[in-house]
């Protein structure tokens, strides 16, 4: 509908600059025909090639679901060696014919990419079938998720090589998984049960490593995977803020801490304990920004540094300070991340309006909702503090609004005067 | 390297890690001592390995009063002695051989040495982690909690709170105590054998 409109709209631009002559007539044809073509190029994919991929990837997911609750049945009918077999055959079977379907004999593209595509994303996740058939049939358990730890490390491979975003996707989902059943076992070893605040921090950092790959991947040849990565950096980054921007969720254990001294040994230690995993995934991300800095040889090369290297230090530095108010101020804390969320929601607003990312802006916008509406559950019970809060939050972004339209007139009053 | 050739490396790497973890654990389903634990199991579910017997053998719990901890560096041995009790919370997720000494129909732990220090264990003896332990009571981790049982078998877990039943662990030790479980014993019978045997009961 809205391209047929745009279509429209530009149809009738040009018949507009014919009747005012800045276009000749009999050139007005061919003129429309040119800006159709520049301005709305021809996709690159019709819609039933895009429908069979995402039947195709239906049909992948489902089937690499299969393998699992299989393996999930333990079927007693099969004997062990049989369930081997049939295991190994399934994954070397499903990558054989992955590969077939996406790559000809001759090297060439092959007969129904798509479905070869989904084929081999049913192997990945056969992959951890195979693996937990394994464990199962020798009843074998580790402490750590090593198990995850090989499913995501050895299905990266298959994302790089056929340079898949839907492959990657597995992949950081399968990603997440580990690292958030690391910090699972962290806190249970630890025998930190209050642990919401060392939670929220992870996923923070988390996001943050996940960003900080897509920075890694822009400017090389696995560039097309940075956008992927670092809207899902964003995703979970909010997610982790949201988490630590409740008052009482995140905050209070560690607040009631405050009351023993703030820089008490005990304290600190606690501290330590419960953001231990998300200084892990921080250095990873910093790690993994410096190997792209070296690599590309700092962010010179055009605009770059404004993507996805911004994200990975703004989250870092932003968790940073949250930690630093978790420390000093903890009875503020929580006041903090949620200024920190809105200023990442209106920081992506303009990001997304100069750069016309859309996702960004419906992301932030999004983000803003869900924060405001769950506020509003936390607080309606607390009197008129939250009455006065959200009206004063409210007055504040008109006030901004209103100042930014101002600048906006002035710079186009400006850049009139000028061109005249 | 043409794209071909990395495919099959990265599909051989898939192959190469289940190979390894089927050969690995057939070795020492070969090779190793067998032992039987006594264990007192549940019954949960795993969501990628589906239904398991809990099987937390008996000596997952091991007082150190009664079962001598050696091997520790003397700061570590010190520390609580005075009190009385060792402060076993220096040892937490530090890796101990726990020996084995067959007493009737099971195998219970005749002392515990740290790894890696200066006692060298004798086999036949179970690798483990130190979980957070409290008193004398040292908490190991051997790994060897997982039986997986069909969807539809029966559980074995109620009989082990009774005198009149059996419930043990077979298990595979090898000569570095890495350990895999062979079977689940109920009432001296396999598992198998036991759960088709109660499943023709209940026709």
């Amino acid at each position: 509908m809205i391209p047929t409109m745009k279509r429209e709209a530009v149809s009738g631009a040009v018949r507009q600059l014919a009747s005012e002559g800045l276009v000749e007539p009999q050139q007005a044809p061919r003129v429309e025909a040119r800006l159709l073509e520049l301005l709305f190029p021809p996709s690159t994919g019709d819609a039933a090639s895009k429908i069979a991929k995402l039947v195709a990837w239906l049909g992948g997911a489902l089937v690499g679901a299969g393998v699992l609750t299989l393996v999930g049945l333990n079927w007693d009918a099969l004997s062990k060696w049989t369930k081997l077999a049939l295991i190994f055959g399934t994954l070397v079977g499903l990558h054989a014919a992955g590969w077939r379907l996406q790559v000809a004999r001759d090297g060439g593209p092959g007969r129904a990419p798509g479905v070869g595509l989904a084929l081999t994303g049913a192997a990945m996740l056969s992959f951890g079938g195979a693996i937990a058939l394994v464990a199962q049939i020798y009843h074998l358990e580790a402490h750590w998720p090593n198990a995850v730890l090989a499913w995501w490390l050895l299905s990266l491979p298959f994302a790089l090589l056929f340079a898949s975003r839907w492959l990657l996707l597995i992949v950081v989902g399968l990603f997440s998984t580990w690292g958030m059943w690391c910090v699972d076992v962290w806190m249970t070893d630890h025998q930190l049960w209050s642990n919401e605040f060392g939670w929220g921090f992870a996923v923070v950092a988390l996001a943050a490593f996940v960003a900080a790959a897509g920075a890694l991947a822009r400017g090389s040849r696995f560039g097309s995977f940075a956008p992927l990565l670092g809207l899902l950096g964003r995703l979970g980054a909010l997610g982790g803020l949201f988490l630590l921007s409740f008052e009482e969720f995140g905050h209070d254990r560690v607040a009631r801490f405050g009351q023993e001294g703030l820089l008490a040994d005990e304290r600190l230690h606690r501290f330590a304990l419960l953001l231990a995993p998300a200084a892990v995934f921080a250095a990873g991300a910093l790690a993994l920004l410096a190997v792209g800095a070296a690599a590309r040889r700092g962010w010179r090369d055009g605009r770059a540094w404004l993507d996805e290297p911004l994200d990975v230090a703004a989250v870092v530095a932003g968790a940073a300070l949250a930690v630093c108010a978790d420390l000093f101020v903890p009875d503020l804390a929580f006041l903090v991340v949620n200024a920190l969320l809105l200023a990442a929601v209106l920081g992506l607003i303009v990001r997304g309006v100069r750069t016309g990312r859309v996702a960004d802006v419906n992301l932030a916008l999004v983000a803003f909702f869900v924060t405001a509406i769950a506020r509003y559950f936390e607080f309606f019970s607390k009197g008129f503090d939250a009455a006065f809060t959200f009206l004063g939050a409210g007055v504040l972004l008109l006030g901004l609004g209103y100042f930014i339209e101002r600048l906006r007139r002035k710079f186009v009053a400006q850049a009139r005067r000028s061109r005249a | 390297m043409t794209k071909r050739t990395l495919f099959l490396i990265a599909v051989a790497l898939q192959v190469a890690l289940l190979g390894w973890m089927v050969a690995s654990s057939e070795r020492t389903l070969a090779r190793g001592t067998r032992v039987v634990l006594r264990v007192r199991p549940v019954d949960p579910i795993d969501f990628m390995t589906g239904r398991y017997v809990d099987a937390h053998p008996a000596i997952g719990r091991i007082d150190v009063a009664k079962v001598p901890l050696v091997g520790a560096p003397p700061e570590d041995a010190a520390a609580g002695a005075a009190a009385g009790t060792p402060d076993l919370s220096r040892f937490w997720s530090r890796t101990v051989c726990v020996e084995l000494r067959q007493e009737g129909e099971y195998w219970v732990a005749e002392r515990v040495v740290l790894a890696d220090g200066a006692v060298a264990p004798r086999a036949p003896f179970l690798r483990g982690r130190v979980a957070p332990s409290n008193g004398t009571l040292l908490d190991v981790d051997y790994g060897l909690d997982h039986f997986d049982i069909p969807y539809d078998a029966e559980d074995p877990s109620p009989l082990a709170r009774s005198n009149d039943h059996s419930v043990a662990l077979v298990v595979r030790v090898a000569s570095d105590g890495r350990s895999v479980t062979e079977d689940v014993v109920v009432d001296g019978r396999p598992f198998a054998e036991w759960n088709a045997a109660e499943k023709a009961k209940r026709k």
